[in-house]
């Protein structure tokens, strides 16, 4: 860091005031103490500063100062200096952020205008995440240095960071203008950086408002940057990000004839892109613009050229070109064979003579595949030679030639219907046979010739997928081959170093889904397969340790038998951090805490949360470096992102889920008030957040495990992830309606006692309204969902992408328990706000009483065969008592607002004194079930199979988890004088 | 079968499976979108034609300070091939359009660091015209994060003393790295693959 405040005094038209080079000297080693975090010294320092420098005294300083520079105007510029690095001091400082705070705003009110204090404030102020601030404070320091361009500069950035496009617009220009007058050098004033920061403007205006977008920002942006470009062509200025911005618009305006002429006109400024990107960019205008004539020949030259480095877009845009002029001309009525140029033989021809000068070449192989698949589709054919072969034979060609190569059932699983895969099994049989069981018994056989193999038992996955037409005890035999061929081919790679998957770890992945199979096969859904699979797979890790894929597989089948501990510790080993988490936290998230690994998901919740924050908070920063470096295009993008990620799906549902954990540990209302406020500044306030509840991003990454189910049965496909989506985005609705009421009862009864005003206007009676209509949608989804033949399926599947437990929602009645339970307290709320009213207090209030599903669902749990039956693990079961206790966790935190008199009041009333004992005695039975489950899970003489040790560590631990909320909410109930 | 563009942070939600693989390093957001804004067309990614990334190539053009003008040139920061996706000539391509793009941009040679035991990724490199120029003592430090981490902008003006990985891979010892190079056509004399005699520490590397 550097003080920085000397740098402007070269600006001699400028008066201003700077810090003198005498206190610049003075500051120098403090910023060198904040660099190096010692900042109690640098504080010690900078009050000895402040105390010296006499003219720090804020009004004396405002008046002596007058906006010029002069030795007064110099000594407030270095108190400010002074004053704002300490502030960040503070700020920085455990324990001190409201002093930080309350400093900062009296520095605010003091208004610096200095460059050097204005800088180290505005750090400051964006580690406080005050961002308006940091834009009033550089309006004010530019309306009285209206010609600084420095400061002009920070406020545009300082809008950037705010979004605020229309004030960014304004100050781009009036600084373009500034900088323009203040030249030595001559460039036409459009065809300045600050111009185009104020085109930028214009275009994010122009997005924005998708609706007058079109017909008023955007055609404005186009006008001033096709000025721009003409005056700069007239001097032979033309500079990439000045023709790219253009691009940008008339790709927004979708006037692609346009962007495709502007391309082309100032193709010499793209020197410095790669060749193939560029031709990319041209391919993809003509095919917008359907100038498939132009398109055809320049596809046909790249991949002539390229060869084996051939990019598919030009095979994929190639394609389309002549089946889209085909489909076209067949819906015109004419005849297609008239038009040479797009008769597809000759594309087929093209394409096969391609494939014969260079057989290695991928593409040419996969282009006629998918045309097959194409044409198929589309129910096309052509007349005359050479005809596309069939598909079948198609397959079977590529893989002859691919099929050694590990992506082969990737790329060409799209192509494989049933009769595909047969014809590909059936021609390969024999040579499977001898690569299964022949003579590579004891040597090994070539990588290539495995891979061979392992393509076709991944074909084989697929059709016996398809067809569903396995036993269970077929399955278990496949399993066994397939563990057999795994340890076969393990020494091919015994050269690999311990960080690589091995080559035959899939053989090992493909035997646990089809052991996987067997279990969702077996009547009673026997665990022990799936115990099996684990070995299998702790087998493979012990060859290839860290391989992601068997620990992915893993991790699966733990989280489905409710092992959560474990799977929190693989995603661990997995190194799920950043990023990742976003997208991979979805396969744990609903059943971390559903299931009492509270601890776990304590972790990972706000490790989550911190991500999504502070990557918001560091984009704007990126956006400015952005905009100083000219990637306009990346702007638009990292902005995009930005909104995105305050969309994001994970964010949400672990800050809800994280509330819920809240509540439920509660001891103290204002906890649950700070995060409320928390989590509001990121997601809006609560009327806001479920205006636009539909606006959230399905950022969960379904594409994690290989694959290989068919297209209509398979879990990652994008159709069963929108399903998966509804259901999930539905049950969070409820729950966080659920945690926004009670979040709001607890904080405006406890400002209540503290005789404060309430803390939101929303009302108790409003988001109860909200809460049951979201429980009454969810449950329509749910209800829709289950007659779904996939949903049935996946039921108990560990990949299964329905996780959420609505289904016990439904069973345990909750939507009528808590529905009552918060009109109820809502009531007593309303009774307890007219308390002087005498007719109020003739009224007796409701008073809500635990319900009879879950009263009985607390009988069940003491029976034996409770979680813990025949050596299975009930997952259902586990989730069920975990809901109950939280169910009755919140029962104890509403009634309890009740006032003394309010219970006296009941009593007198004749209200069943049951409503104050019953929790306490349920919690108790639920302890009372909990040990015995324990003592089951102990005294167990579990088979060889399970991994006893880690089951019971982990069924303890979630029971104990479970256990301790409910004595701590019994201890609650004492305390509260039930 | 791939198809090739630059990246874009809508990437993020489907890098998960390639950057699950142990030797890919995640790193926190800041770390990827200073490469994005500084140097966009060496951030570039491999896609299969139904989406899914196959491999990405980050890396930057820059000038040792100490060494000047003859020093520019291109440099490999992270390279990563999903595991499925391997021995099919992927990365032969991305580090071929790396070098092209530094060819495009008059750089002398281009330059990575390996840890010394990844024989795999040195015998790959070796195999697309790299040698040995330098070994660096101790680069990748036990308990640290592999360099180079390039700072978040704030750092860069000085002062916020964060660093850009957050949460990294902890490696158990401190491991030497082998500087690589290749030389481009502007280097006609090849002198800035003229290996070092005697090995250097991360200290005199810029």
């Amino acid at each position: 860091m550097s003080s920085g405040g000397g740098k402007r005094e070269r600006d001699k038209d400028v008066p201003q005031p700077a810090v003198s080079v005498k206190d610049e000297r003075k500051l120098k080693p403090i910023f060198d103490l904040v660099d190096e975090g010692n900042y109690k010294q640098a504080i010690c320092q900078l009050d000895k500063f402040l105390k010296k420098n006499t003219n720090a005294k804020p009004t004396n300083a405002q008046q002596n100062n007058k906006g010029a520079g002069g030795n007064s105007g110099s000594c407030v510029a270095a108190a400010h200096q002074a004053k704002a690095l300490k502030c960040l001091c503070l700020w920085r400082m455990p324990g001190r952020q409201q002093e930080a705070t309350e400093y900062a705003d009296a520095l605010i009110k003091e208004g610096p205008e200095d460059d050097g204090s204005l800088s180290v404030f505005s750090l400051c102020l964006r580690d406080m995440h005050k961002y308006a601030d940091i834009e009033d404070l550089y309006a004010k320091a530019v309306e009285k240095n209206p010609k600084n361009e420095d400061l002009l500069t920070c406020l545009v950035m300082a809008h950037v960071r705010t979004d605020n496009f229309k004030m960014q617009q304004l100050r781009a220009l009036q600084l373009n203008k500034l900088s323009t007058a203040s030249a030595t050098y001559h460039l036409p004033i459009t065809a300045k950086p600050f111009y185009f920061w104020a085109v930028m403007a214009v275009f994010q205006q122009g997005q924005k408002d998708k609706e007058n977008g079109v017909k008023v920002q955007l055609p404005l942006a186009r006008k001033m940057m096709e000025k721009s470009l003409s005056d700069s062509s007239k001097i032979g200025a033309t500079k990439l990000e000045q023709v790219d911005l253009l691009l940008m618009i008339l790709e927004e305006l979708k006037d692609y004839a346009s962007a495709l002429n502007v391309f082309t006109t100032h193709v010499s400024v793209y020197d410095k892109e790669l060749p193939v990107l560029r031709l990319r960019r041209q391919v993809e205008y003509m095919d917008e613009l359907g100038s498939y004539d132009e398109l055809i020949p320049i596809c046909r030259d790249a991949i002539s050229s390229m060869q084996s480095s051939a990019d598919w877009i030009f095979f994929d845009k190639l394609m389309k070109a002549y089946v889209e002029t085909k489909k076209q001309t067949k819906e015109e009525g004419s005849d297609p064979e008239e038009v040479e140029l797009f008769h597809l033989g000759s594309l087929v021809e093209f394409l096969i003579a391609e494939r014969e000068k260079n057989v290695k070449c991928i593409g040419h192989h996969f282009a006629l595949l998918h045309l097959r698949k194409k044409m198929d589709e589309e129910e096309l054919s052509y007349s005359g030679e050479p005809q596309l072969p069939s598909m079948s034979s198609l397959v079977v060609s590529f893989y002859q030639s691919f099929g050694h190569k590990s992506p082969f059932f990737n790329y060409v699983r799209q192509c494989l219907s049933a009769d595909v895969c047969d014809c590909l099994v059936g021609e390969v049989a024999s040579k499977m046979r001898e690569l299964e069981s022949g003579k590579g018994d004891e040597v090994p056989l070539s990588l290539g010739d495995m891979y061979s193999l392992m393509s076709v038992c991944e074909v084989e996955r697929k059709l016996a997928r398809e067809r569903g037409s396995l036993t269970e005890e077929q399955c278990v035999s496949r399993s066994e081959t397939l563990t057999k061929l795994y340890r076969k081919y393990l020494p091919l790679g015994q050269e690999l170093q311990s960080t690589e998957p091995q080559y035959s770890s899939k053989f090992m992945i493909l035997a646990s889904h089809y052991l996987i199979d067997a279990y969702m096969l077996s009547e009673s859904r026997e665990q022990k397969y799936l115990w099996t699979a684990v070995d299998r797979l702790k087998e493979a890790l012990l060859d290839s340790p860290v391989d992601s894929q068997l620990l992915m597989v893993m991790l699966r089948i733990y989280q489905q038998m409710g092992l959560m501990q474990v799977s929190a510790e693989l995603m661990d080993r997995m190194q799920i951090k950043q990023f990742l988490l976003q997208t991979t936290c979805w396969v744990v998230s609903n059943r971390l805490a559903g299931c009492g690994a509270h601890e776990e998901a304590r972790l990972m919740h706000p490790a989550l949360i911190r991500y999504i924050q502070s990557s918001v908070r560091q984009v704007p920063e990126y956006l400015i470096q952005g905009y100083r470096n000219g990637v306009y295009r990346k702007v638009v993008d990292m902005l995009q992102w930005k909104q995105s990620l305050l969309k994001s799906f994970a964010f949400i549902k672990c800050i809800v889920e994280d509330m819920m954990l809240d509540i439920i540990e509660i001891d103290s209302a204002k906890t649950l008030e700070s995060r409320r406020e928390e989590s509001s500044e990121f997601l809006g306030d609560y009327t806001q957040v479920l205006s636009e509840w539909d606006a959230w991003e399905d950022d969960r990454d379904f594409d994690l495990n290989y694959s290989w189910e068919p297209a209509e049965i398979d879990w990652a496909s994008e159709q069963i992830k929108k399903l998966s989506y509804d259901l999930e985005l539905a049950w969070l609705k409820v729950r966080y309606t659920l945690v926004s009421t009670i979040s709001l009862l607890m904080c405006s009864y406890n400002n209540k006692q503290k005789s404060t005003p309430k803390c939101s206007s929303l009302s108790i009676s409003k988001l109860t309204s909200d809460f049951k209509l979201a429980a009454s949608d969810s449950i329509a989804i749910w209800g829709k969902l289950r007659d779904h033949e996939f949903y049935k399926k996946m039921q108990g599947h560990p990949f299964s992408p329905f996780t959420c437990p609505l289904h016990l929602f439904v069973k345990l009645d909750l939507k009528n328990f808590y529905g009552e339970l918060l009109d109820s307290v809502d009531d007593i709320n309303n009774t307890n706000m007219t308390n002087g009213d005498a007719d109020s207090r003739s009224q007796t209030p409701k008073f809500a009483v635990i319900s009879k599903s879950i009263i009985s669902s607390v009988e069940r749990m003491a029976t034996d065969s409770f979680i813990l039956a025949n050596h299975q693990i009930n997952v259902d079961n586990l989730m069920e008592l975990k809901m109950v206790a939280e169910a009755l966790a919140v029962f104890c935190l509403t009634i309890s607002i009740q006032s003394e008199k309010q219970r006296r009041r009941a009593k007198d009333n004749g209200v069943d004194e049951s409503i104050s004992t019953s929790p306490k005695l349920l919690l108790e039975k639920i302890i009372i079930c909990t040990e015995k489950v324990k003592n089951r899970i102990n005294e167990t003489e579990w088979p060889a199979e399970v991994d006893a040790e880690l089951l019971k560590n982990n069924l303890n631990s979630s029971l104990s988890q479970i256990n301790k909320l409910c004595t701590v909410k019994i201890e609650y109930l004492k305390k509260m004088n039930f | 079968m791939s198809s090739l563009r630059t990246f874009k942070c809508r990437d993020f939600l489907k890098m998960a499976r390639i950057n699950l693989d142990p030797l890919t390093e995640t790193y926190a957001l800041p770390f990827y979108l200073q490469y994005y804004v500084k140097w966009p067309e060496y951030f570039l990614m491999s896609e299969t034609p139904s989406g899914e990334v196959q491999g990405y190539i980050m890396g930057k053009s820059e000038t040792f300070r100490r060494e000047g003008e003859s020093s520019w040139h291109g440099h490999v920061t992270c390279l990563t091939v999903s595991p499925e996706h391997r021995r099919m000539g992927l990365a032969n391509r991305l580090m071929h359009l790396l070098e092209q793009m530094s060819e495009l941009k008059s750089c002398y040679f281009v330059d990575l660091f390996v840890r010394k035991s990844n024989e795999a990724a040195i015998n790959m490199y070796s195999r697309l015209g790299y040698s040995v120029y330098r070994e660096v003592i101790d680069y990748y430090s036990s308990g640290e994060p592999a360099p180079p981490t390039p700072p978040p902008p704030d750092a860069a003006k000085g002062g916020t003393g964060k660093t850009a990985t957050g949460v990294v891979a902890i490696h158990a010892e401190n491991e030497n790295a082998y500087d690589m190079r290749k030389a481009l056509s502007r280097d006609v004399d090849r002198k800035s693959v003229v290996p070092l005699k005697q090995p250097v520490y991360p200290e005199d590397v810029d």
